[in-house]
């Protein structure tokens, strides 16, 4: 129903609109933009409303969540607000954002046990390795300067990040075997947990620093702007207040060994209730933020529908730890352990009478599908801009596997 | 303006159906073994003191060990004995001789003659005339002062000697002795002639007399015969008269009591052992108490044991004793822990060593101070010895003894609780294993050796059967004790088939029945007979429903956080038996609550062609989990019956029962 408003207003929104500014050069920008994002590979909105306002699973749920996508479920979720100033005589630029990001991959062996338990998987392995949650909450401050060379520029920045939160959850290798009626439990671990302080909730409590670089490129090639970019390549460093945990343990558990077992009550269990204690330490660690790499190439479009015409790849980068140097390897582990399929995008410009139309189809990121974005634009001098990466999504109903929604103010002066 | 409007709209109806934030929850199944473990045949044997033993190829053997003779030697060499007794009173006591002598020298009597110095010079040889009368009614005082004031006799002789060394005879002398106090006369001599250069002697018994300090001798007469012609006359000689009091006995006396030995024991003791002839004892706890009563002064008593010795030194004791004014007893007591009793009788003794026989030496005294004591014939000295001894050891014939060893039970509980429909053990043996390290030959007799079940059916194995038993040897005459070890062995499976649930037992025991031996016995106390019975079930058996019934607390709390809903029981069975399994829950007043399981079957270990386990057996017992809240016990029925019906079953230690239990779990999530 809502949908059905959203889509019949949408117009009568757009169309309620002020004349068309002229052309004008501006030197001042200053934007605010927002971003929702919530997408995954498999699960879908009917999981995340669940999560998110509660109420019984059921079998029939579970059982749909689990055979949605492949074995392997990617999550991420991101939360962004921030403004952005930007002066084009002196080609600097400075901005500040409020990011939450949640970035997360899991099989659907770990859904299977947390939603049905190891009772009907007896005389099987659950698999959980490559199972990995980050959370991070932090403030990002970038500066900015162009370069501008002829027809090529370069624009160079650094963002100080300053860190509040982050949890993480790696592991690497992680099995449960149960067997027949289980008499036993064989159990192989290999993870990592890292948790920032977690005495002050307060959400800009400052538990780290960390420091982002940015690179990019615009230049002509035969009629084609080509950008290269590489974008927020950077890291936190979390103080000694952290916690880290980690543990590397296989073991097969038959239950409590007693002697008699015709004397049996609870408290001999309680009496071998020690679980191993987990040897946790706090120290300082390093996490990454994703990084953006890739590049794009807009020409005129000969259409004329379309004004230009843009494509482009995008990769993130973003490594579980700092484990080894930069390397290529290094790379290449960043691209995988980021749970983000390079993007494939090709966008339009679309100018219409009374707005700017984006239209976008990829394929790949964290949904590792096909995507259709839209946004529109109103407005020269000082434009409005709303937007999704998942249009598809937005007519899928509780089906949708990811949601987003962005919008951007710019007032230039 | 229409726009706002448009957008406030759109935004109130998109949010304007809000869900509502309920509770994440969903249900969760999960299994987890619970508990787990292993059993082997040790485990399944109820608590009934069977120890297990296994060969090199891991067969069992179950021992039942039990004391089957428990006796007590100490009573055949414990010296418990008084004697020794001996009372000395004061006409035992000796008081010394006393002497006193009196001189009349020739010089006085010419004095007496007028003229007599000039006519008969000293040094001059004359002719001495007849001087009749010479002495008459002449007092010699006597003065007793320096050894007694008073002294009434009981015996006692007062011996006069007059040693005549004049030149001429002397006769008619005629004397008497008188107390000077009460003019008592106490005796009255005469000597018809003393010839010159003799001595004439007389004595009186003073029996009954009283004397004093200060004695007078009245010589009534004393005449001088004429010398047989010239003689030399020497002044200096003289007739000496020496009055003696001998052989005194006291009755009462107020005297310097010289030092002197009242009484001297040395005899030997012999200690009443019954038949045993022992020659030496080694003290583990002993004590000698001196037990003395003196109401003489100054007493004081020399004890010695030289049959009792430590480290070859024998006891010695000199010891004063007080006065005893009002009866009371003086004792000492002396600690004998660690000494060597020689039981021989005296070093070198008259025809040779003996037994049983020690040899003491006592010697009472009093001493002297110098000062006048008043004794009278109440006055005594009394001592005995009392010798309490525990001995370590004895060497030497320890006697013949006959030990009845009354009827006993000895209670069997290896197969209570245990009920059979069938049990053939292939081999049982019982073995009575007699350890004997005392120095003597020995003798069972085994009146009665039964076994009986609860049903009062019962075998008997022994009736009136005799095992001789050697002695022991010891190393080098001492300690290590080499014990002879006697055996028997017979075959008992009817004895343990009927499950007893007691074992009865009689006997008797002698000590030497052959008599005293050629071979020195000895005892020691701490290394007695052992006497065991041990009874060997090699487990080799044909059993069919042999039920084991156990009953044990069980206490489990129900949890509200977790829902139990079923209880798995996997049986992993590595033994050669078959099993039904019931499972009863109880509450305190032993009222069934549930019944988990009945009759389960658990199926037997999978066995090669030598009945030799080659693979276990995998059962699941599943039980819907129930309200333990109020159980307080469970009772478990386990029935086991031999995998083959005709044929022994070895059992074997490392066959195993593997028992894990687990459970699934309900648990919703969220709540």
């Amino acid at each position: 129903m809502k949908k059905i408003i959203l889509i019949l207003c949408t117009p009568l929104f757009l169309f309620s609109q002020e004349k068309l500014e002229t052309t004008r050069i501006y030197n001042n920008q200053f934007q605010w933009n927002t971003n929702l994002l919530f997408e995954s590979d498999g699960l879908n909105k009917d999981f995340l409303n669940t999560m998110l306002y509660g109420g019984f699973i059921t079998d029939s749920l579970k059982a749909n969540w689990i055979n949605l996508g492949d074995d392997d479920n990617v999550f991420y979720s991101e939360i962004s607000n921030g403004f952005s100033f930007r002066n084009t005589k002196y080609n600097f630029g400075v901005s500040a954002y409020d990011r939450n990001l949640i970035n997360a991959s899991f099989s659907d062996d770990l859904m299977k046990l947390g939603f049905y338990g190891n009772f009907n998987y007896q005389n099987e392995t659950l698999d959980f390795s490559n199972t990995n949650i980050r959370i991070d909450r932090f403030q990002q401050y970038k500066i900015d300067y162009t370069f501008n060379y002829n027809a090529t520029r370069i624009t160079v920045g650094a963002s100080f990040l300053a860190g509040n939160h982050h949890a993480s959850f790696i592991v690497n290798n992680c099995s449960l075997f149960t067997d027949t009626n289980g008499i036993r439990l064989d159990i192989a671990y290999d993870m990592h947990a890292f948790v920032t302080d977690t005495s002050s909730l307060d959400p800009f409590a400052r538990n780290g620093n960390g420091l982002a670089l940015d690179l990019s490129t615009d230049f002509i090639l035969r009629n084609h702007k080509i950008n290269l970019y590489l974008h927020d390549a950077g890291f936190i460093m979390w103080n000694r207040k952290s916690t880290t945990l980690i543990t590397d343990s296989n073991f097969s558990f038959s239950g409590v060994v007693i002697t008699d077992i015709m004397s049996f009550n609870d408290s001999l269990l309680d009496e071998h209730n020690s679980v191993d204690e987990l040897k946790t330490e706090n120290k300082s660690v390093k996490t990454y933020i994703p990084a953006n790499f890739g590049f794009s190439a807009m020409r005129p479009s000969t259409s004329e529908y379309f004004e230009t015409i843009s494509v482009g790849v995008n990769v993130k980068w973003q490594p579980y730890y700092d484990n080894s140097p930069l390397s290529f390897s290094k790379i290449g582990q960043g691209i995988r352990e980021s749970n983000y399929a390079p993007l494939y995008w090709a966008s339009a410009v679309s100018k219409l009478k009374y707005f700017d139309a984006l239209p976008t189809l990829s394929y790949g990121g964290y949904s590792n599908d096909f995507n259709i974005g839209l946004a529109l634009s109103k407005g020269k001098r000082n434009r409005f801009t709303i937007g999704t990466q998942h249009l598809e999504d937005l007519l899928a109903g509780d089906k949708a596997k990811s949601m987003s929604v962005y919008f951007n103010f710019l007032l230039q002066f | 303006m229409k726009k706002i409007l448009f957008i406030t709209l759109t935004t109130l109806l998109l949010f304007a159906c809000k869900h509502e934030l309920e509770k994440l929850t969903w249900d969760l199944d999960v299994i987890v073994p619970i508990a787990h473990t292993n059993m082997t045949i040790n485990n399944l044997l109820p608590d009934s003191g069977l120890n297990i033993t296994e060969d090199d190829n891991s067969f069992i053997t179950l021992v039942y060990e039990e004391n089957f003779i428990d006796m007590n030697y100490d009573s055949l060499i414990k010296i418990d004995e008084e004697f020794g007794e001996k009372t000395t009173t004061l006409d035992s006591v000796i008081f010394d001789d006393v002497v006193i002598a009196d001189t009349a020298s020739v010089g006085d009597a010419i004095a007496q003659i007028p003229g007599g110095t000039i006519f008969f010079p000293d040094g001059s040889t004359n002719a001495i005339p007849a001087m009749p009368n010479m002495m008459s009614n002449d007092t010699i005082g006597i003065n007793t002062s320096e050894y007694f004031e008073t002294m009434t006799l009981h015996k006692g002789w007062l011996v006069i000697d007059l040693i005549n060394n004049f030149p001429t005879d002397v006769s008619n002398v005629s004397m008497t002795l008188i107390n000077s106090v009460n003019q008592d006369i106490i005796a009255n001599f005469n000597f018809p002639l003393i010839p010159s250069g003799t001595t004439s002697t007389d004595s009186v018994d003073i029996s009954g007399k009283v004397l004093d300090q200060s004695l007078i001798a009245i010589v009534n007469n004393m005449d001088v015969e004429e010398s047989n012609g010239p003689v030399l006359i020497t002044y200096s000689d003289a007739i000496i008269t020496k009055i003696t009091l001998t052989d005194i006995g006291i009755i009462e006396a107020t005297a310097i009591f010289p030092e002197q030995e009242l009484d001297s024991k040395q005899e030997e003791h012999i200690f009443d052992l019954g038949t045993a002839q022992l020659t030496e004892i080694g003290v583990k706890e002993g004590k000698v108490t001196l037990n003395v009563l003196s109401t003489l002064p100054n007493g004081r008593i020399i004890y010695s044991i030289p049959s009792l010795s430590k480290n070859g030194v024998p006891f010695y004791t000199e010891n004063t004793i007080p006065t005893s004014l009002n009866g009371e007893m003086t004792s000492f007591e002396f600690d004998f822990t660690g000494y060597t009793l020689d039981l021989t009788g005296k070093e070198n003794r008259e025809g040779g060593d003996t037994v049983n026989t020690i040899y003491t030496q006592t010697f009472s005294f009093i001493d002297s101070t110098g000062e006048l004591v008043t004794l009278n014939q109440t006055d005594s000295f009394y001592s005995n010895t009392e010798f309490l001894f525990i001995p370590e050891y004895a060497k030497g014939y320890l006697g013949q003894d006959t030990i009845e060893i009354e009827e006993s039970e000895i209670a069997f509980s290896a197969m209570n609780d245990i009920i059979v429909d069938y049990l053939d053990l292939e081999e049982v043996n019982l073995k009575l294993k007699i350890d004997n390290y005392i120095g003597a030959d020995a003798q069972l007799e085994l009146i009665k050796l039964r076994s009986e079940n609860q049903y009062g059916d019962g075998i008997n194995l022994f009736e009136n059967h005799t095992i001789d038993i050697g002695r022991a040897t010891l190393t080098n005459n001492s300690l290590q004790i080499t014990p002879f070890i006697s055996e028997t062995i017979i075959d008992a499976d009817e004895f343990i088939e009927i499950l007893p649930n007691k074992i009865v037992s009689k006997a008797n025991f002698y000590l030497n029945p052959n008599g005293q031996s050629s071979t020195e016995g000895f005892l020691y106390p701490e290394f007695p007979i052992e006497a065991g019975l041990s009874i060997e079930i090699p487990l080799s058996l044909i059993a069919t429903n042999l039920t084991f019934t156990d009953t044990n607390e069980l206490e489990i709390e129900n949890t509200s956080e977790i829902d139990i809903e079923k209880v798995y029981i996997t049986i992993e069975n590595g033994l050669p038996f078959s099993a039904n399994l019931s499972l009863i829950l109880l509450d305190e007043s032993n009222n069934i609550i549930d019944t988990l399981t009945h009759n389960t079957t658990v199926f037997p270990a999978q066995l090669d062609a030598n009945n030799i386990v080659t693979n276990s057996e995998t059962t699941t017992i599943d039980m819907d989990y129930t309200d333990f809240e109020s159980v307080n016990k469970i009772v478990s029925i386990s029935s086991f019956s031999t995998a083959q019906n005709n044929e022994f079953i070895n059992i074997y230690s490392d066959y195993e029962l593997d028992i894990t239990i687990s459970a699934k779990l309900n648990k919703t999530i969220g709540e």
